[in-house]
């Protein structure tokens, strides 16, 4: 067991490898009632194919989503969230590009939930009669995200930047695509996946890290099997698109900006850099942001976010206003003009971004999810203070102009149906 | 952690969370005013056009930069409702000032911001600016014509609306599309004004400082505060016509949004139990027949509103099972009433309901909004009450709330191609 202190956010994380491959960090705090904890799989929607134990496969689309709503149900015929319910824990899970979490939070019997925890995602039991149960729930979750102009406006411009890639694919898969899962697609796809060696599990709570590691390993048993491979390349194989539009009934005009580069330099500093970078480039600070939001271009519904996955990097910048084509004109223009940053607003970006990491450490639920997403990719995000330190003025500069002047931009809106359509 | 309340100077109430176990302090200022439909637009406008600039610091560029460099600490317009009570002010929020690296206090600094932006703002001609005003009142209609993308959240908002049409419990808190369209500066400003003047400010802190630091801070920055006659503001009490609406709304979209609502004829802490039992997570009625063994839904789940006495179940189903989900739903109900429901159903909800309170002691956040909901309250129970309360509920008194349970409202905001036969099931 390595001990990990971070004295600057007052934060100190207990973190093992256990014999099984099972990576476990455990943030031990004292004095609070709520604990969460998290068991996070490196199996996303962007693993379309992969190869395990030297078979190829490539299931339909939706499998990582559908195996996530799956491994709650247990042979006896229940369900591990109404076990959960009798610990009065709250479980949840979601499935990402790259993983699948599941996760509970409770105010007591922590070491009760996470024996529950490991023991259910470690017991699948899939059946013809419960699979096609599933098709019917996820049919209406499909449609209940299709009703939402956001998430459409998402997805096509994943598909639109990424074509021909998996991280254009819907995480949920489509109807059409879920019909085709059976109980032998689950079988294949979660023993590939849902080995120790492929899984992340984080604790933040009152709770002796040792316990989590027995734990873990009495459940999940000793054997150390290899992780599978991955062989999907994420890059897009066609030349991405630019624009993407799509009607429908919404009052204004909402929008998804991307940009994308295939150098993606892997670790919490390029998660660092580019955080800052954007907050230099389209903080709420900047003279863009200033001025798209006088002209009325923006409203208050304005996020800039990264996209980083592995082998790509990118940025997606998002809100509602009248001109979409103008916001992205506007980010445009700025771009090419970026040549240098002064010490002052190099400070000041770095400084609101400090302030942004240390306010997410202070939830249980971000921080173990971070942790957890950056352990899939073989780093730690605790150790955030040293990073920031270490980033210069240069280093924004370099990822400002790979991905805004040497990157590809896709526009992806959602406008107001015309009357009478 | 102690909680701590005293009124400061006339009319500015005060609450101190203190407590050391979050990295932020976090505090809200806000004002208090009954919620009604010809005020609520220009008083949910005044935070946002103060809040691109004061005197000092003129445009939201200078004004951000300060925030930048407090750590990234933020001040936002927060505009908010408890039954038809209508909050308006600031919510602020900044890392503490253990972890920053500079010697600033950042709660002494939003505090005075705060002071700035409400009492230094930019005017010509003795009133707000026009383009600041233009700009926000553009925002502001297409913040309240967006609440149509939401589709669950402003289903229930509608639902609520046509429950109450005269009383401010289904107004939006960012009031009407009508009202917000008409908004000038000097329609904002003087509803401003009348903020100033007569609404009770509440403050809500959250943080490591002391009850007699920040009550110092905040009668230093607030001392010049003079105020006229307080208005006094609290909820009224919910009226409901004898009618069971049954409305359906159509909206290009692919899904129905089905929800069914209940007035509620019991005592508090007895509706929330039984909101939990029928529809509180996934080991409630609603969850486990609705969705799970009947397969009709993704979601589905009951939402009870102890300020406007209301219990609302909801779903997103088929538009062609929409009518089996609307008799499978109101079927818990009608089990709960007949006594099918047992001690364990109880305990799970209560252990829900105690965990859910529990946690908000963990997070800054939860603590604030705890506090703040109770700020219309003649008696403000603590979290350790609600607790209390929520314990001693029976399942006698849960089969007996089912049953004074009357149905008020059925609403279905669906597709526009929904096949009659369907559509005629419900009525």
């Amino acid at each position: 067991m390595q001990e990990n202190y971070y004295d600057s956010i007052g934060e100190c994380e207990c973190v093992a490898k256990l014999s099984n491959g099972l990576t476990v960090s455990v943030v031990p705090k004292h004095g609070f009632t709520k604990a969460f904890a998290i068991l996070a799989v490196g199996y996303g929607s962007v693993d379309a194919s992969f190869l395990c134990d030297g078979v190829s496969m490539t299931p339909p689309k939706g499998v990582a989503h559908f195996l996530e709503h799956k491994v709650f149900e247990q042979p006896d015929g229940g369900n591990a969230l109404q076990i959960f319910a009798q610990t009065g824990a709250s479980p949840n899970a979601f499935t990402s590009k790259e993983m699948t979490a599941y996760h509970f939070s409770c105010t007591k019997n922590l070491k009760q939930n996470l024996e529950i925890l490991l023991s259910f995602v470690s017991t699948p039991y899939f059946t013809d009669e419960n699979v096609e149960k599933e098709q019917g729930i996820i049919a209406q979750e499909i449609g209940m995200v299709q009703d939402r102009p956001g998430w459409c406006v998402y997805e096509n411009l994943m598909q639109t930047m990424f074509p021909g890639s998996s991280l254009g694919d819907s995480i949920i898969g489509t109807v059409d695509s879920i019909r085709e899962i059976d109980r032998e697609t689950l079988f294949s796809c979660y023993r590939s996946f849902y080995r120790p060696s492929n899984m992340v599990l984080v604790v933040a709570g009152d709770i002796a890290p040792e316990e989590v590691f027995e734990t873990a390993e009495q459940i999940l048993g000793y054997q150390k099997l290899s992780k599978p491979e991955k062989i999907t390349d994420l890059m897009p194989r066609d030349v991405p698109g630019t624009f993407v539009s799509k009607e429908m009934e919404v009052p204004t005009p909402i929008f998804a900006i991307g940009y994308q580069t295939a150098q993606y330099l892997n670790g919490l500093k390029e998660e660092v850099v580019a955080d800052i970078a954007l907050e230099f480039f389209l903080g709420t600070s900047s003279s863009l942001y200033q001025t798209l939001y006088e002209q009325g271009e923006i409203s208050h519904d304005f996020d800039v976010d990264s996209l980083l996955h592995r082998g790509v990097c990118g940025v997606m910048i998002s809100g509602e206003g009248k001109d979409p084509t103008a916001v992205r004109d506007a980010i445009n223009k700025a771009a090419q003009n970026i040549d240098g940053i002064c010490a002052r607003e190099f400070e000041r970006a770095k400084r609101a971004q400090y302030g942004a990491w240390v306010r997410r450490t202070d939830s249980f639920e971000m921080m173990c999810r971070t942790q957890a997403r950056c352990y899939l990719s073989g780093y730690s995000a605790l150790g955030f203070s040293e990073t920031f330190e270490s980033v210069t003025k240069d280093d924004v500069l370099e990822f400002l102009t790979r991905v805004f002047k040497n990157g590809t931009c896709t526009l992806s809106q959602v406008i107001p149906r015309e009357a009478g359509e | 952690m102690k909680s701590l309340d005293r009124e400061m100077i006339p009319g500015v109430s005060l609450r101190v969370i203190e407590t050391d176990r979050f990295k932020t302090c976090s505090f809200h200022v806000s004002f208090l005013t009954q919620h009604q439909k010809e005020t609520a637009s220009a008083n949910a406008l005044v935070p946002y056009v103060l809040r691109r600039g004061c005197k000092r610091l003129a445009t939201l560029q200078d004004l951000n930069s300060e925030l930048d460099y407090l750590y990234g600490a933020s001040i936002e317009p927060f505009v908010y409702k408890q039954g038809d009570v209508q909050y308006i002010g600031f919510s602020c929020d900044g890392i503490d000032d253990r972890f920053a690296t500079g010697d600033e206090s950042i709660p002494k600094s939003l505090f005075s911001l705060v002071h700035e932006l409400l009492f230094d703002p930019l005017l010509e001609n003795g009133a707000f600016l026009e383009q600041y005003v233009s700009g926000e009142r553009e925002n502001l209609v297409s913040m309240i014509l967006s609440e149509k993308n939401e589709k669950l959240s402003y289903a229930y908002q509608q639902a609520c609306e046509k429950l109450f049409v005269k009383q401010g419990f289904g107004l939006s808190a960012f009031g009407t599309l009508n009202h917000a369209k008409a908004l000038t500066r000097e329609s904002v400003f003087s509803a401003y004004r009348a903020l100033l003047k007569h609404a009770p400010m509440q403050i809500t802190y959250c943080g490591s400082e002391s009850f007699e630091t920040i009550s110092e801070m905040v009668t230093s920055v607030f001392s010049d505060y003079k105020r006229e006659v307080i208005n006094s503001v609290s909820v009224s009490n919910p009226n409901f016509s004898d009618e069971v609406f049954d409305v359906e709304e159509n909206q290009d979209m692919a899904q129905t949004v089905l929800l069914v609502g209940y007035h509620t004829n019991a005592d508090e802490a007895v509706s929330k139990v039984l909101s939990a039992v029928l529809g509180g997570g996934t080991a409630s009625k609603l969850f486990l027949n609705v969705r799970e063994r009947a397969s009709l839904c993704y979601y589905t789940g009951s939402v009870f509103d102890a300020r406007q006495d209301t219990m609302f179940f909801y779903a997103g189903v088929k538009d062609e099972t929409a009518t089996l989900a609307y008799q499978k739903m109101t079927e818990q109900l009608h089990d709960c009433a007949q006594g099918k429901v047992d001690e364990e159903e109880l305990s799970q909800a209560k252990r829900l309901l105690i965990s859910k309170l529990k946690i908000i002691k963990d997070t800054a956040g939860g603590l604030l909004n705890y506090w703040l909901d109770r700020a219309v309250d003649t008696e403000q129970k603590s979290i350790e009450e609600t607790e209390r309360a929520i314990r001693s509920v029976t399942l006698e008194q849960v089969i007996s709330a089912a049953r004074a349970c009357e149905l008020k409202m059925i609403y279905r905001l669906c597709g526009k191609e929904i096949r009659a036969d369907a559509r005629k099931l419900l009525r």
